[in-house]
């Protein structure tokens, strides 16, 4: 072979590579064998593959030279991660595209329950991927921090914190609850901080971005926590070798703008409360506020010493619907940041991470202005997250355990003498690795150590300590997540994707220390998610399926309800997604009523011409005819009334369909003159037998194309009643049918004549009866639960023998009421209504859905009404468009969830037994 | 894959295996090198390998082009844009950023609009060797020195040879293409040499430089104020070596991989810290660079053929830009200007004094001794993050602050065997090579595996990336 015929010089590279993996594998000593990690536990072929193949092509790294910007780093303390954009899927997307959930037998008591449905979803993503990792939850361990004589803790680390959260949650608080959070790198960018903080603030309310720099600290990351600042800034940091003296308090970075005017802006929508962090010094400049590019004010840095700096705050408020702040210097200027709140009570959390922070760094900071920083910003809690460096540092016997151990002590003395109220919660560093000439990563030393000693001063110190390392996985867990891509080449900065898991598990650890110290406000066990799905929707699922799989089918599904339904933003959310995936047969029906803009969006309209009236069952007595929506239009003679669907489509031949007409004939009363799209129909044929009382009466006529028009004119000598009108295509697909009353209960319905609801509903044909009531019985103090279960249990059955349907039972909304001085609890009867209908809906047969699960659980009313855009109607009832559509997105994606598991032969969450 | 890696050992054995499987067939050695070099490229990122074959169908079209005319004038037009498009490609991505970050601080104070929003271009590995050695051929075109006639295949690996595409060394057209038509050879002696500098090249690397680098460069350049006087002293003497052993290390073994397929390419060290003189050091220092700054820029600039004041511009003007060649850092220009200085001292000395035939031990020991202090204190700019950082690393040097317990023994030892080296005769170097090539083919195994277990044990326990990869 020419190859080894090179010479010997082929034969030497062969026999050099087989003496080498000879020895690696022999059974030599370690210190003998050139590539010990051979030896290792473990099919050979793959470690063979790892050392011989560039990582880039096995997918494990991306394929780039040792640093982001294709230029080496300068070696040394581990530097920024690199920007990334994996942004969480934005939990509006889940409309237009709901992915099966992670089949994750997830625990209760995790610390889950109070999350919304769409982070929830993501939640369970991320508990796939703990498992997956071997990651853990870890309790906060909560330590004390005042002690009785008789040496009983009287309060434990996290109490200020959790007392604050649980005022939040009672609506007894009017005031932010702040978190600031210190710490390195990891959080630079705002990763894993952004997902607590998002979680946060959708549990308890948000109360502002918080804590801002000027501009960004550094030439890389994201600009999340930071304005948009113009170039000319002289940035300072505490983690600079020749770092800002006198001047800087936990803050951290000092912007000034010495030479010339400089500028900064910040995205303020929501914001009503803005506070600038600046250094009042002698002979200082001055710093305009403006808002929308009008000058608000102008803030003088000039100090009132004439010698000395003094950290200093300016606080402003911002009109109502202001979108940017602009701060623009005048003269030499220092400024340290901006704190944006919206001033309402909820969740303000700061988040400072400073490249190579460290606790020596963070002590760095002039104790004064640290301490008049923390004090104005009134933490409830200040999480302290460094360790990763000082680890570094330690592997690399560039400082030690004992010195370590000092710097932490000293900071947490520090944080807990400024600020005596706030809890403190000290964080362990993560796992990390290092890189061997041969390539391999194996476990770096020194988190465990530093860990360990983070923990001791923790728990002397009186603040509360979460071990991130265990909970990340223990040693060698860098490794793992490098190999899932959840961590950087750099083997000590997670990814996106892991510092995301790792602020779950925080999250997590948070929400269950909230939970140990809080009763429920509410006894119930209200689970998220749809439950006994795969038992009591079968048929509906296989219908499913099979139009998935091609078959020319319709499916029906009527809507029952209150206001929730009756609004349509709820059923039109959720008949966009199904149409779209399993195709539109149609608008369905539409009631007999005065013209509605909520019909607006899905393009249909109604007219009422003459003397009308429009009656409905709610104080009606038992046993009334009522159209499916339990109301009827009543035309005097001559009066004329007009549906029309599809208002401005355009003209077009197909598809046909049918067009239904119900309406209540009276005995002896003239037929109507009905007309659709301008023409005549003929008039009826004449029946077996005159009507003896009032009936229902469905009158259908073929149809071809999307746009039609149905009017309906009293005769001249008698009146007409009509229900409603439906609207179907031959085409397969959904039709979705929205009847709901407002301020309709379950008794109403069952009130409702039963011959004319089933004869109605039967011509529906629905596969699936959807049932929303629960949100109006809950407001009935008197209510009695054991009648409403009885009651409503019967009339499902009724409904499903009628229509041979399969039912799913939807819970009541969080629905709150608020006493004289403002203050919002739950409704009276919500307690009873929520522990009911599960029971219902297993009585029944039923699926079960609860909306205030999905929601967020207890006063997620409160927190839907105060987010940007509103979702929750100030009422404490009702949700607005925008919160009826996320809702819809949440159940869609549920429901489409239990469809995915039930094609898979996945059991879903069975209905919990109360 | 960095070539002190065992990725990269892996992938010559394949290479080398190929190569000399097909070797007699022009066309077949020609795609293994191509695959071989684009495959090792693209694993660093593949995104720039577009930039490179743009560049080189343009300096490819206008080397046909001046082959073509004959009017002189033409080809000199045709020679200007191929030096323009490569350095506008160096510009753009290197040096625009910097250029835009000065403008703002020079112009935005008298109210000059200025782009505020960084560029964010991610600058190409191995850009400036790259557009180096393309101005190189074209010149050399030019002037008559290189054929014209390759193919536009051969220009392409010419460029992007994977020995030194990353780093260089600078190769002439002469020292690389002229050869690609030649049926390779390689003798066992030939062989046994190369194998053997890659060795030297990996314990260079992994145990001399990496070990100075993460035992006492890194941290005391990293916190001066954390450390004494003479550590930081120690510290800059060791990062001296380390980025001698660093660079020498990579271009070892990419001189050792190139003899493996039969190419021969230029020395780019000559134990430089033994030079007497600055100039003399600039002549055993990066040495493909410094003949390339002689060659294309300061020959043209005028030499030494003009007025005594102009040469010492020369001197400067290369220097500086010499220094700005090596980042998009106006630091990198300021330790230019400082060698430049130095240069035209000893440029001055010399006019003044005359060349010493027989300088004399002591004499030859003070010129050592002043031009290793030269280098040291201006690598400390070299190395440092900005002037500030550099600054205070001098201010520290000199504040007399007592103690050396933070340099290790390990690092003594090693700074040690690099001085040691770094002085012993070549012959040394020579007779070891011989020996190995000498030793039957099992033991010379048998000697590789035990220099692996060698450097295994003695070397950082992270690997570091070449020093000169960034530039």
């Amino acid at each position: 072979m020419d190859f080894l015929k090179a010479r010997s010089t082929g034969l030497t590279l062969v026999l050099t590579v087989a003496l080498a993996l000879g020895l690696s594998l022999a059974p030599v000593p370690e210190a003998l064998s050139p590539i010990p990690s051979l030896r290792r536990a473990g099919p050979v072929g793959p470690k063979l593959t790892a050392l011989v193949l560039p990582a880039s092509l096995t997918g494990k790294r991306p394929a780039r030279p040792p640093s982001d910007t294709m230029v080496a780093d300068a070696p040394g303390a581990p530097a920024l991660p690199p920007e990334e954009e994996d942004e969480a899927p934005d939990a509006g997307a889940a409309l237009a595209d709901a992915p099966a959930l992670p089949a994750v037998p997830t625990k209760p008591g995790i610390g889950l329950e109070e999350l919304s449905a769409p982070t929830l979803a993501r939640a369970l993503e991320l508990e796939s991927l703990r498992e997956r990792m071997g990651a853990q939850h870890v309790d906060i361990e909560l330590n004390c921090r005042k002690a009785g004589a008789d040496g009983a803790c009287l309060e434990d680390g996290l109490a200020p914190f959790t007392r604050a959260l649980a005022e939040l949650r009672a609506d007894t608080r009017r005031t932010p609850v702040r978190v600031v959070h210190l710490g390195d790198s990891l959080i630079a960018s705002d990763y894993i901080t952004d997902t607590v903080r998002d979680r946060l603030q959708e549990r308890f309310g948000a109360g502002g971005k918080g804590f801002l720099f000027i501009t960004r600290p550094a030439s890389a990351g994201r600009w999340t926590r930071s304005g948009r600042g113009s170039d000319g800034w002289v940035i300072e940091r505490l983690v600079d070798t020749k770092w800002p003296r006198d001047r800087v308090g936990w803050t951290g970075v000092a912007f000034s703008s010495s030479g010339g005017s400089q500028s900064t802006r910040y995205d303020v929508e929501g914001s009503r409360v803005a506070e600038l962090f600046f250094l009042a010094q002698p002979a200082s400049g001055s710093v305009a506020l403006s808002v929308d590019g009008k000058t608000l004010q102008r803030v003088q840095t000039r100090g009132f010493s004439k010698t000395k700096s003094e950290a200093a705050f300016a606080r402003v408020n911002l009109p109502e619907g202001a979108k940017t702040l602009s701060l623009t210097t005048s003269g030499k200027v220092e400024l340290h940041g901006v704190s944006l709140e919206t001033g309402a009570p909820g969740v303000v959390y700061d988040t400072v991470g400073l490249l190579g922070g460290m606790a020596e760094v963070y002590l760095r900071a002039q104790p004064a202005a640290f301490r008049a920083q923390l004090r104005q910003r009134k933490p409830s809690m200040v999480v302290l997250m460094v360790g990763g460096n000082e680890a570094f540092f330690y592997s690399r016997d560039r400082t030690t355990l004992d010195e370590v151990r000092q710097q932490m002590k000293d900071l947490v003395a520090r944080v807990r003498a400024n600020v005596p109220d706030a809890a403190c919660l000290v964080m362990s560093p993560i796992d990390a690795g290092v890189r061997t000439m041969s390539g391999e990563a194996i476990p770096r030393r020194g988190s465990k150590e530093v860990g360990d000693i983070f923990r001791e001063e923790a728990r002397a110190g009186g603040c509360a300590f979460w071990d991130a390392y265990t909970a990340m996985g223990g040693e060698g867990s860098a490794l793992r997540w490098l190999d899932e891509g959840l961590m950087l080449e750099d083997l000590v900065h997670p990814r996106a994707k892991g510092s995301d898991l790792l602020g779950h598990l925080l999250d997590l650890a948070l929400q269950r220390a909230f939970a140990k110290s809080h009763a429920p406000l509410v006894p119930v066990s209200d689970t998220p998610g749809l439950q006994g799905a795969d038992a009591a929707l079968v048929k509906t699922f296989s219908r499913m399926s099979r139009r998935e799989a091609g078959e020319a089918l319709r499916l029906g599904i009527s809507q029952l309800g209150a206001s929730h339904t009756a609004s349509h933003y709820f059923t039109d959310a959720v008949r966009e997604v199904l149409a779209k995936r399993f195709g539109d047969a149609g608008r369905g029906f539409i009631a007999a009523g005065k013209p509605s803009q909520r019909l607006d969006a899905a393009r249909v309209a109604r007219e009422l011409e003459g003397d009308w009236t429009v009656e409905d069952a709610l104080e009606a007595p038992a046993g009334g005819l009522w159209g499916l929506t339990g109301v009827r239009a009543v035309g005097a003679p001559g009066a004329k009334l007009r549906i029309q669907f599809c208002k401005g489509c355009p003209d077009a031949k197909t598809p046909s369909g049918r067009l239904d007409l119900y309406t209540l004939d009276m005995p002896g009363a003239a037929a109507p003159d009905i007309t659709v799209d301008g023409e005549p129909m003929p008039p009826d044929a004449p029946l077996p037998e005159p009507l003896a009382a009032p009936t229902v009466r469905v009158r259908s006529f073929p149809v071809s194309g999307p746009a039609h028009t149905v009017q309906v004119a009293a005769p001249a000598n008698g009146g007409v009643t009509v229900l409603g009108a439906s609207l179907e295509h031959d085409t397969p697909g959904v039709v979705l049918d929205a009847l709901g009353l407002p301020g309709a209960t379950a008794f109403n319905l069952r009130d409702m004549d039963a011959a004319a609801v089933d004869t109605q509903l039967t011509s529906r044909r629905p596969d699936l009866l959807v049932f929303w009531y629960g949100t109006n019985e809950a407001n009935k103090a008197d209510l009695d639960a054991a009648e409403l279960r009885r009651d409503y249990t019967a009339l499902i059955g009724r409904l499903r023998k009628a229509t041979n349907a399969e039912c799913l039972l939807v819970g009541p909304t969080d629905r709150l009421a608020q006493d004289a001085n403002g203050r919002w609890s739950e409704a009276p009867a919500l307690a009873p209504v929520l522990n009911t209908l599960p029971q219902v809906a297993k009585d029944a047969g039923c699926a079960y859905w609860s909306a205030r699960a999905a929601m967020g659980g207890e006063r997620s009313m409160l927190r839907w009404q105060r987010t940007q855009p509103a979702l929750g109607h100030p009422d404490g009832v009702h949700l607005t468009p925008e919160g009826y559509a996320r809702l819809a997105g949440a159940f869609v994606r549920d429901f489409l969830a239990a469809y995915e598991a039930h094609k898979k032969g996945q059991p879903t969450a069975r209905v919990e037994d109360n | 894959m960095l070539s002190h890696s065992l990725q990269y050992l892996v992938f010559v054995i394949a290479v080398f295996a190929l190569y000399w499987a097909v070797h007699r067939q022009y066309w077949a050695r020609m795609a293994v090198l191509l695959v071989a070099s684009t495959y090792f490229y693209a694993v660093f990122t593949p995104f720039p390998l577009l930039i490179f074959l743009v560049g080189v169908t343009v300096d490819h079209l206008l080397v046909k082009g001046m082959a073509r005319v004959r009017s002189q004038g033409a080809r000199k037009a045709l020679v200007t844009l191929s030096v323009v498009s490569n350095l506008g490609l160096l510009a753009g991505f290197k040096y625009l950023e910097l250029l835009r970050q000065t403008a703002v601080s020079l112009l935005a104070p008298l109210g000059v609009e200025v782009r505020t929003e960084p560029f964010s271009l991610l600058l190409p590995v191995g850009l400036s060797f790259y557009v180096f050695q393309a101005i190189s051929y074209t010149v050399d075109v030019y002037r008559g020195k290189a054929s014209a006639e390759h193919s536009f295949f051969e220009h392409l690996l010419y460029m992007l040879f994977f020995p030194r595409v990353v780093s260089g060394p600078i190769v002439r057209a002469s020292e690389l293409m002229a050869h690609f038509r030649e049926v390779p050879s390689l003798t066992a002696e030939q062989g046994g040499h190369a194998l053997f500098r890659i060795a030297v090249g990996l314990v260079k690397k992994l145990v001399i430089a990496d070990v100075l680098g993460s035992g006492i460069v890194d941290p005391v350049f990293g916190a001066p104020e954390k450390y004494a006087s003479a550590e930081c002293i120690v510290a800059a003497v060791a990062y001296t070596f380390e980025l001698y052993y660093d660079f020498s290390g990579y271009s070892d073994i990419a001189i050792g991989v190139a003899a493996l397929f039969g190419f021969k390419f230029p020395e780019n060290f000559n134990r430089p810290y033994l030079a007497k003189n600055i100039g003399e050091f600039w002549n055993r220092w990066h040495m493909s660079l410094s003949t390339w700054l002689r060659d294309y820029l300061y020959r043209p600039l005028g030499g030494n053929r003009v007025s005594k004041p102009r040469v010492l511009f020369n001197l400067m003007t290369v220097m500086v830009l010499g220094g700005l060649w090596h980042g998009a850092d106006w630091r990198f220009a300021v330790w230019g200007a400082v060698h430049g200085v130095a240069l035209g001292i000893s440029r001055c000395w010399e006019w003044w004094v005359g060349k010493p035939e027989s300088p004399g031990i002591p004499r030859v020991a003070v010129g050592m001794l002043a031009t290793f202090t030269i280098v040291v204190l201006t690598r400390v700019v070299f190395r440092a993050a900005d002037m500030t950082h550099a600054g205070e690393f001098y201010a520290r040097m000199m504040a007399g602050v007592p103690g050396i317990a933070n340099v290790s023994p390990l690092v003594w030892g090693m700074l040690a065997a690099a001085v040691f080296f770094h002085a012993v005769p070549m012959k040394l170097y020579t007779v070891s090579s011989e020996l190995f090539v000498r030793m039957p083919v099992p033991v010379r195994a048998v000697a590789l595996v035990l220099l692996g277990l060698g450097i295994r044990h003695l070397s950082a326990v992270e690997t570091r990336p070449y020093v000169y990869l960034q530039f």
